[in-house]
């Protein structure tokens, strides 16, 4: 009998203690650096000449990642590398994270164990889709600055592909599948009862980039000189950039960059679609374009800049009483919860002067890529999910915590039951910590503004709109079908 | 008491599992393969492509390209081996794949042959040589002057693409990359010679490991 009491003991504590073990190795990583990382690039906005500092300060953060969170420091360090003009480096750590992303398709059992009896921050991150997704718009960029435009187009078509297999997993259907389906109703009520924003039928929006269909299409066309590729190809990336765009439209209300279809209409003439290019005309009546002939005797000035700073995630806590055994027990549970966020750079101002002092191009930024509302509805595609699971986690949790009470009660007396409820309620309470983990260098969005000019030499300069502070002033000489790239990080 | 006892010993049995499973979460490891497998092999693939897979389509092309008629029959006509010039393989894959080791590769093997002369197509070099040229003109003896207007003209160009073509579901990636070789004739524009070779290769992921 005293082994059948010291045994059901063990049963109670033995569980809780080790929920206390657990609850060690289940911490957010620090987001100290971020602070710094804004700061420097809002006093001093990169344009991709040699500024050790963003670089430095991810460098020297890397300890509190840990090894759980080795993507999510790639992205950082790629990100950062990139502001300080490091591209190499920036190229080697994003292919880097893109390879550790994808050997995380394979999920831990254990891990996911481990994570039902502590949190998701035992799960090595592994990025949103859309995060994914940047490793190779961004990466894409540190080819194109040093002219490697074929590199370049491979990181887009990477883009492509991960698209394509993203969209397979979680497909757009009304009825949504997955392994908690039986879960939803409780998820919605409870979502629904705190307000919760998300998507109610868990469809998946971000079926395309639009940003990285249009740069697809510059990078070609950088190459048609080459020999490389045909217009054909260019003229096809532009057409469904502009179909996400569109769709993009609907979705986030951003309007269409004028950009777009001047590049469709140059490419699908070049291409000698002599119909279609009718038709696109008919579709955008008073459109103009440069035509091919000429375009290919110009050089081109391509400018991109990243602005602001996109969202983070902060932990939402939520509480209700659920009848566990007899008990009402009370039930809590952290959820992510996406917080601040943005930029108060209106677009940027590109304009070339040539030598005789003469301003001979003048063109707007516009927002190409709107990182904050593609990065939000993205997260909302997921809360339901990340919802029912928080739920189904923290009653298993309650549930154990409950039972185990009740049994160290009654074998082991009240003292037992009040030790076994104390630890329990310390463990879960601890480990009730939501996934913060974001990838937090990412800006809020990518302004994009191309000046086209015959050959000659420039003197370039680029001013943030709406407001004061460092813009960008550079000489550059063009020679016919030359692209040269201007690319800017401002934290502000 | 015993219903307890019961409730109890299942606790501790699943705590226990739990425990076990959560030692084997310290070393958690993905599961990965990739095999290289026939043309004619259906379904699933594709890993990155490898050094292996340059070696490999270099390896079969060169034995193409010697094995056809194109070489002979121009020394036939000619009575001298043709001389060539590497152009480019365009890469149209997703994958970083740097073409030049590849042609690199191709180039000597010909060389190797003794089939063919080669000359060089890289603007740099030629700038390079061109300079040198120069050099020599102003001061090197007169006897050992290499001067301009005498170096040889190609009479084919080499070149090519490589392409992919990708399938993806769940953990299983099918990739198949198409290499394609040509030679010009820079006299007509004639397509002399021409191959392909493909490499299929199957990844499979699991989606769980431990």
């Amino acid at each position: 009998m005293n082994r059948i009491v010291t045994g059901s003991r063990g049963s109670g504590l033995a569980p809780l203690l080790f929920l206390l073990l657990l609850m060690v190795t289940s911490c957010a990583p620090s987001t100290e650096q971020y602070k710094g990382y804004f700061e420097s690039l809002s006093l001093h906005p990169s344009d991709g000449a040699a500024d050790p500092e963003p670089e430095r300060i991810i460098e020297k953060a890397r300890d509190s990642y840990g090894e759980r969170n080795r993507v999510l420091y790639d992205m950082d360090l790629g990100a950062a590398a990139q502001a300080s003009g490091d591209y190499r480096t920036s190229e080697k750590v994003f292919r880097q994270a893109d390879r550790l992303s994808r050997l995380l398709y394979t999920k831990s059992l254990t891990n996911l164990i481990e994570a039902y009896q502590t949190n998701d921050l035992v799960i090595p991150y592994r990025g949103y889709p859309f995060e994914r997704v940047m490793i190779n718009l961004l990466n894409s960029l540190n080819y194109a600055e040093t002219g490697d435009w074929n590199g370049a187009l491979v990181e887009t078509r990477k883009i492509r592909l991960k698209l394509q297999t993203y969209n397979q997993n979680y497909p757009k259907t009304a009825n949504a599948p997955g392994k908690f389906a039986q879960y939803q109703g409780q998820a919605v009520q409870l979502m629904a009862s705190h307000h919760i924003d998300y998507n109610p039928s868990q469809l998946n929006h971000y079926t395309d980039d639009a940003f990285a269909r249009f740069l697809s299409g510059v990078y070609q066309e950088a190459q048609v000189n080459q020999g490389g590729v045909n217009y054909s190809s260019a003229m096809i990336s532009y057409r469904k950039a502009l179909d996400t765009y569109a769709k993009n439209q609907a979705l986030y209300q951003v309007p269409i960059p004028s950009f777009v279809v001047p590049a469709l209409l140059r490419t699908t003439e070049a291409a000698g679609r002599v119909n279609l290019l009718k038709r696109l005309q008919r579709t955008f009546p008073g459109v103009s374009f440069i035509h091919s002939s000429s375009f290919e005797q110009m050089g081109h000035v391509l400018f991109i800049g990243y602005n602001g700073a996109i969202f983070h995630l902060v932990s939402q806590r939520f509480a209700f009483p659920l009848p566990i055994a007899n008990t009402l027990a009370m039930i809590s549970f952290s959820t992510p919860n996406p917080v601040s966020g943005g930029t108060s750079i209106g677009g940027h101002q590109l304009s070339a002067e040539n030598g005789a002092g003469h301003v001979v191009g003048l063109v707007q930024a516009e927002d190409a890529e709107p990182l904050m509302a593609i990065g939000l509805t993205n997260f909302k595609d997921h809360l339901k999910r990340i919802v029912i699971r928080e739920a189904v986690r923290s009653i298993l949790k309650t549930t154990e915590e409950v039972v185990s009470t009740q049994v160290a009660n009654r074998e082991g007396g009240f003292l037992a039951g009040l030790i076994t409820m104390v630890v329990g309620d310390a463990a879960n309470v601890v480990s009730d910590e939501a996934d913060t983990r974001s990838w937090r260098t990412l800006p809020a969005d990518m302004d994009y503004a191309e000046l086209d000019l015959p050959p000659g030499t420039y003197s370039i300069q680029c001013s943030p709109g709406g407001m004061m502070g460092p813009g960008i002033n550079k000489t550059v000489t063009l020679v016919p079908g030359q692209y040269y790239l201007i690319h800017q990080t401002d934290g502000r | 008491m015993g219903l307890f006892f019961k409730k109890s010993q299942a606790i501790s049995a699943v705590m226990l599992v739990a425990g076990f499973f959560s030692v084997f979460s310290l070393t958690g490891c993905s599961s990965y393969s990739v095999k290289r497998v026939s043309l004619n092999t259906e379904g699933g693939v594709t890993s990155r492509w490898t050094d292996n897979d340059a070696r490999l389509t270099a390896k079969t092309l060169i034995r193409k390209a010697l094995r056809e008629d194109w070489l002979a029959n121009f020394k036939t006509r000619h009575g001298r081996r043709p001389v060539v010039e590497l152009g480019q393989i365009i890469n149209r894959s997703d994958q970083h794949i740097n073409t030049r080791l590849f042609l690199n590769h191709f180039q000597d093997q010909l060389l190797e042959s003794g089939k063919v002369h080669f000359v060089t197509a890289n603007a740099a070099h030629r700038s390079e040589a061109s300079s040198e040229r120069a050099y020599q003109m102003s001061h090197a003896r007169s006897s050992t002057i290499h001067g301009p207007d005498q170096q040889t003209g190609a009479d084919y160009l080499l070149t090519g693409s490589i392409n992919s073509y990708v399938a993806r579901r769940g953990g299983k990636t099918v990739r198949m990359y198409e290499t394609h070789l040509k030679a010009i004739d820079l006299t007509t524009n004639e397509i002399v010679w021409a191959s392909e070779y493909r490499v299929k290769k199957i990844a499979h992921q699991s989606g769980m490991g431990f």
